[in-house]
Parts: C-alpha cells; structure tokens; sequence
C-alpha cells in the first residue's frame, strides 16, 4: 500500500470512532452541566456544610488527575458494587470533572451581577421575570457563555481520555489499527491531529472573540475562563 | 484493621512513595522549562516583524487544540518512529512543555502588554539594549502580572504529569496500577493515590499563592504595605 | 551677555564646544509638521527653559534628541559628537554609534516619572549604572544612596514607587538620570503630573543641579522656575522656535505677538 492509500485506508478505519468522540463530548457536556448547577447552587448561598464540601469537591477535582478520576470510576468502583460500561465510566468522568470548572465559571457568572443592580431594577419596578430577562441573565451570560464554549472545548480534547479503558474513540481507534495491519502508526497519529485543529482552532477563534465581544467596554470585568 | 490490613499497606509505602516523587518533581521540572519556552513565545509574539509573530501564532494555536495525551505520543512514538528515540521522561517532559509553553507564551504575551508602555522609554533613555530591557525591566513586571494565571497553570501542569505513567514513566498513578494489578485492591489503591494527589496538590497551591502575594508589589493596598516592606529594608 | 563659567566646570578647550546642536531639524507625524527645521544650540552648563503651547512639538524636540523619536531631516551634535546627519549629501553615523553617543551624554526625566514599579527607590537608581555601565554593585549602591540623599530621600531608598508619593517618586527620577552622569539632563514637564504642594520639593532639587552646573532642558509650565534658574528662555510654536532671550526679557517684554498672546494665557490662569 503507498502514502496516500495507506492514509485513506487509516482515515476510513477511524471515521466511525472519531463520531465516537464527537458524541461522547456532546453527551458529556450536559452532564458536566447538571453536575456545576448541583454544586454551585451551595457555593452561591453559603449554606453551612453542603457548601464547604461543594468546595472542597471543586478544589479536589482542580488538583487531582481526570486519569486518576476514570482509573477510579472504571477500576476501583466495581470493588464497591458499581460496575459500569467503559464508556459510561468515561462520560460519568467527564462530567464531574469538567463539572467542577464550570462550576468556577457560573459561580464567576452570579458574581458579574452586582447586588446593587438587582435593588435598582426591584426598585423600577420590573417584575422578577423581566428582572431577570433585562438585567441579570444578560450580565452573567456575558460572563458564563466563553467559559462555557470553553469548557466544550475542553471536554472534546479529553475524551482522548478514554483510550485507557479501550473505548473506541478516536484515540485508541488507531491503536486498533496498527494490532491489526501492524501499519500507519504515523498516518494515524497525523490524522488524530488533524482532527483535533480542524474542530480546536476555529472554535477557539471564537471563543476568543466571544470573550473579547463579551467584555464590557471599560469595565475591566472580564468573562470567566477555565484554564 | 489487622495485623495482616497493616503489613499490606505498609507494602505500597516504598512503591508508592517513589512514584509520589516523581509526580512531585516533575511537575516543577516541566513547568519551568514550559516557562523558558513561554517567555520565548511572549518575546516572539511581540516582534516588530510579521514574519516572526505569525508561525509563532499558528504554532501555538495548532499546540493547544491538540489534547496532552497525543502531545505525549509524538514526542514518545512518532519521534521514535522517525528514529528519534526519547527515553520516556524526557518525551513526557518535552511534550508537556510544548503544551503548557503555547498557554502560558499567550499569557506571558498578555502580561507584557499590561506593562505601561513607558516603561521601554524609561529604559532606553538610561541606556539599556534591547534584551536588557526585556530582562530587567518588562519581563519581571508581565511575570509577576501573570502570577496568578501561572499558577493555575502550574496546578494543570501538576495533574498533566499523571499522563506520563501512560509512556512507562513511574510516577505516582503508574505505581498504582502496577500495585493493583498485582493485588487487585483498586479500591484500597486508588483512593489512597487519589488522597495524596489531593494532599501534595494543595499543598503546591498554598505554597504558591504564598509566593504570589510576596511577588506582588506593583500596586499595593494600602494594609499591605507593611508587607511589602523590601527584604533590604533597615529595621530601624 | 556674557557667558558664565558654571561652578565646578573647569574652564577648558572643551568648553567652545556645546553640549548640544541642532542644525535644520525636522519632524513629522504624517501631514503633521511637528519640527519645523529648528536650529539650537546649548551651552555646557546652560539651564535652557523651553515653553509653548499644548502640542507645540516640545516633548518632541526632546524626545528627538535623545533617540526615542527619529528625525526626518537635519543634524544633531551632542558634545561635538554626531548622531545623527540626515542632510542630503552628509554622512550619518550608525544607529550603533549614536546610540552609544546618547547614552553616554543623555539622561531624561518624565512627566509621568515611569520609576520601575517592581524595584525599589534605591534599585531604581542602581539599575542603569549595574546593568549598562556594568559598575561594581558596592560602588553603584554607595552612588545610589549618595544620590538619593541629595536629593532628599535617603530614607526612603527601600521603598516601591506605589509607596511613594508623586512628588518623592520624581526625585527617584532625577536620582536615576544623574547615577548615570549625563553630561546633558532633559526634563519634559516633570512637574506637571504633580499636586501644586508637591512641586515645590521637585523644582528645589532641579535649582540644585543647576547650581552645580549640570547642563539641562527643561520644559516646563513653572514660570517662576524659568525666571529664576534659567539662563536661557525659549518659546515654541507649531514646531518652530519663535522667540528666545534672558528669561526676564522674554517674560517682561516679549517681541513677538504669539509670545505675548501665550504668556498672557498663561500668566492668567496662573
Ligand atoms: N507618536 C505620535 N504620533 C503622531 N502624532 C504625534 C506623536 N507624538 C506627538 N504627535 C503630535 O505632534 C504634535 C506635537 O506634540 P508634542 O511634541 O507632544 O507637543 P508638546 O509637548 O509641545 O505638547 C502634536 O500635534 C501631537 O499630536
Ligand atoms: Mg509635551
């Protein structure tokens, strides 16, 4: 088989994996979601207890390997009872880890609404709905959106992730190939990349210009980012 | 716990203190040199001319939208199949330098515009060469400016190091599922790991944040002051 | 007038040639004719007070001389040296040379006084000294502090700048051009950025250093200064000079209509 052949063949034995990964980032990214709403809510209202251990769950997941999370959900869970598919370990994982981050990125949202805005709206006399139509959601979405575009970024390049426990995403899809035709470790790997730019940069690019159409003009107050 | 529960865990301690060890050093080992490549990154990007800015611009737009992971397989596989071969710990610290260098080059770039512009003229008119400026005058101001961000990064760059067990290298997570793979305790193995993670991660992160406040010295509050008092400082 | 030999200056051979000439220079920012084919000459020694109106070309003519800004046309000597020659027909000098020339022979002092905000009042001062004159720490330190005390704030020196309140932070300034000896000192409106109490402390330092001859130009607004320390006036107007004399000529009876109109302006809102 020559270069380009070679490549077509790789491409065409990755195409379905590389749906894999795109799908497993889509269903992750609400259940990352559900998990910053569950755990922000405490942060927000300072409630006693529930809300020191939403944060110590934030700072846990920020200083603890998503690697170790998945080794953990796949490998050690099973050992208490709770078995699940690989690539339920995996979306579970991503989830409550990516969660967390987002939930750095509502908690800054919430705060991008000063107290005293809310006042002067109650004051006008502006109904809580049209309260929060016309002045809160506006403000904290001008904060939440780029870190949440962010944040789906993120998770599509984690889900690489998921090679460790062999699902079949596009990560370990070339693996696959070469234990088959013991070929095209270059081509794959050249693929994998070019799977990552195509969709990485441009949505990068816009995050970026969301975060810069999003920052109020002299405001200094800027949108909300997740490393 | 018993006897037996005792003796068995007492049997992780040298394997899994010898992985802690090279999590833990790793970690400042690749960040700094990610730093150096960082700071190359931020000079670059400021060049007068284009033809310097823009592949630096396209590199590190195509280097962090690739994920880590793969990052540490063209350092570990594709090179050697190139016939560069790397040992383990020197691909993973390449690759993740690479990573973390694009970041924090876009970082370091921030901070070196957040530095008053006047600050080259008041450096050219004592009579400082260009790189003198860079060195004396622009890159400790955009640094300590970026220290926060870094820091975070730093943190990133802790758990990325997790990675390299993946490519043999023994760090704290490989020893673990060397250890499970012997005893099959996962359970009792990784929460163990995943505590001293924790532990060392915020420990790291005090210790920064400790520094971050000492480095910070370019606006002063006003109850800070005291704190910001030169090391030099007669105390009289 | 008769030329004053400055205190401390030995009279020499050196002497006929001025700390700074400025032959047919010219500048400008695109249509903008900001200098308009100025000539001037300073003396070694001689305190030259530069006024004009807002946008005048003032802080270009000094940030011309001293490299910040490059010419369009003309010549500039600074200690019988060339830096810079743009004349048709003249030879210029390297870009290497006339820096090394400037740096030698020039200092500045700024408006906003941009000391070095993440190093200390003393370190500020040691900076050019350590890492352009490449002198011994110890000595550079000694000259710091020695500087610092002339200019009021030995115990000050380990203070930031944030520390330090506007009027201090310009004597930081002034500190940190002298530790580099420079035979001319250019000063682009150092008071202005300062509260009216603090410029006092400022312009006491400056009638100092005139006192021991040290050659400088100094923009400035403070009429009082001009009077008192200047040798020389000179008024600028849309890139040229237009009028210069002793100050209290220039101040009491002015020959020209715009310098008139200018102090009339200014005198005023005084
Ligand atoms: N970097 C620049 N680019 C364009 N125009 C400039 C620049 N610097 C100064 N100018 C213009 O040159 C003129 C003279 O400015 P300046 O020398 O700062 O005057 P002054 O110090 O007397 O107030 C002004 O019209 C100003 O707008
Ligand atoms: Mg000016």
């Amino acid at each position: 088989m020559d270069g380009l052949e070679r490549f077509l063949d790789v491409a065409h034995f990755m195409a379905p994996a590389a749906v894999t990964t795109l799908l497993v980032a889509l269903v992750s990214f609400p259940g990352a979601l559900t998990v910053a709403a569950i755990v922000t809510v405490p942060r927000i209202h300072r409630i006693p207890v529930i809300s020191w251990l939403a944060d110590q769950y934030v700072d846990f997941v920020r200083t603890t390997p998503l690697l170790l999370h998945l080794f953990f959900v796949y490998f050690a869970l099973p050992f208490v009872g709770i078995r699940v598919e690989p690539i339920t370990a995996g979306v579970l994982t991503l989830s409550l880890h990516v969660g967390a981050y987002q939930s750095e990125v509502l908690k800054a949202a919430y705060h991008a609404v000063p107290r005293g805005l809310v006042e002067a709206a109650d004051v006008l006399g502006m109904s809580r709905l049209v309260r929060l139509r016309r002045v809160m959601l506006p403000l904290a979405l001008r904060v939440a959106l780029p870190g949440l575009a962010n944040s789906m970024i993120e998770i599509l390049m984690d889900t690489v992730i998921l090679s460790v426990v062999a699902v079949v995403e596009i990560f370990y899809s070339r693996t696959l190939y070469f234990y088959q035709f013991f070929a095209g470790r270059i081509e794959s790997l050249i693929l994998v990349c070019l799977f990552f730019v195509i969709i990485g940069v441009p949505a990068g690019r816009l995050v970026r210009r969301l975060e810069r159409r999003f920052t109020i003009p002299g405001s200094g107050s800027e949108p909300a980012r997740i490393l | 716990m018993n006897e037996q529960d005792l003796q068995r865990l007492l049997g992780y301690v040298p394997d899994l203190a010898g992985g802690l060890f090279y999590t833990i050093v790793l970690t400042p080992i690749a960040m700094a040199s990610a730093t150096i490549l960082g700071v190359l990154f931020a000079i670059g990007l400021n060049a007068p001319r284009r033809i310097i800015r823009t592949p630096i611009q396209w590199f590190i737009e195509v280097a962090r939208s690739i994920p880590e992971l793969v990052h540490v397989f063209i350092w570990y596989e594709a090179f050697a199949i190139m016939g560069l071969v790397l040992p383990a710990i020197a691909a993973g610290i390449g690759a993740l330098t690479v990573v973390f260098g694009a970041f924090l080059g876009e970082v370091i770039r921030a901070g070196v515009l957040a530095v008053e512009p006047t600050q080259w003229e008041s450096g050219q008119v004592l009579g400082m060469s260009r790189w003198t400026i860079w060195r004396r005058v622009i890159l400790p101001q955009a640094l300590r400016t970026v220290l926060p961000v870094w820091s975070s990064y730093y943190i990133s760059m802790y758990k990325a190091t997790a990675l390299l067990g993946l490519i043999t290298v023994p760090d704290l997570l490989f020893r673990a599922r060397g250890l499970a793979s012997q005893n099959f305790r996962h359970f009792e193995i990784y929460t163990i790991v995943l505590v001293l993670y924790f532990i060392v991660g915020k420990a790291s992160l005090a210790i920064i944040r400790r520094y971050e406040r000492r480095l910070r010295v370019d606006v002063p509050k006003s109850e800070e002051l005291t704190l910001l008092r030169h090391p030099l400082a007669d105390h009289t | 007038m008769t030329s004053m030999t400055p205190a401390g200056a030995s009279p020499g051979p050196g002497d006929d040639i001025p700390a700074v000439e400025l032959i047919g220079v010219s500048k400008r920012f695109g249509s903008n004719m900001v200098l308009d084919s100025v000539d001037l000459r300073v003396r070694k020694g001689e305190i030259l007070v530069v006024i004009g109106p807002s946008g005048s070309g003032k802080t270009t003519l000094l940030r011309c001389l001293i490299g910040l800004v490059p010419l369009d046309d003309g010549r500039i000597e600074i200690d019988g040296e060339c830096v810079v020659d743009l004349r048709r027909g003249h030879p210029t000098p390297s870009a290497r040379t006339a820096e090394a020339i400037r740096r030698r022979k020039l200092g500045m002092v700024f408006q906003s006084f941009n000391l070095f905000p993440h190093r200390t009042a003393l370190e500020n001062v040691m900076e050019g000294p350590v890492y352009v004159r490449h002198a011994p720490r110890d000595q550079a330190r000694a000259d710091a502090e020695r500087l610092l005390a002339q200019v009021g704030l030995a115990e000050r020196r380990h203070h930031y700048p944030a520390q330090l309140s506007g009027g201090q932070q310009q004597r930081v300034a002034i500190a940190r051009a002298l530790a580099m000896k420079p035979e001319v000192i250019l000063f682009d409106e150092v008071t202005s950025a300062l509260d009216p109490e603090l410029t006092g402390e400022v312009l006491a330092v400056m009638e100092e250093l005139a006192e021991q001859g040290q050659t400088m130009i100094v923009v400035t607004h403070e009429m009082g200064f001009a009077r008192e320390v200047g040798d020389r006036l000179l008024f600028m107007d849309q890139g040229r000079i237009i009028e210069q004399g002793d100050p209290r000529t220039v101040l009491d009876a002015p020959q020209q209509d715009r310098t008139r109109k200018f102090l009339s302006k200014v005198l005023h809102t005084h």
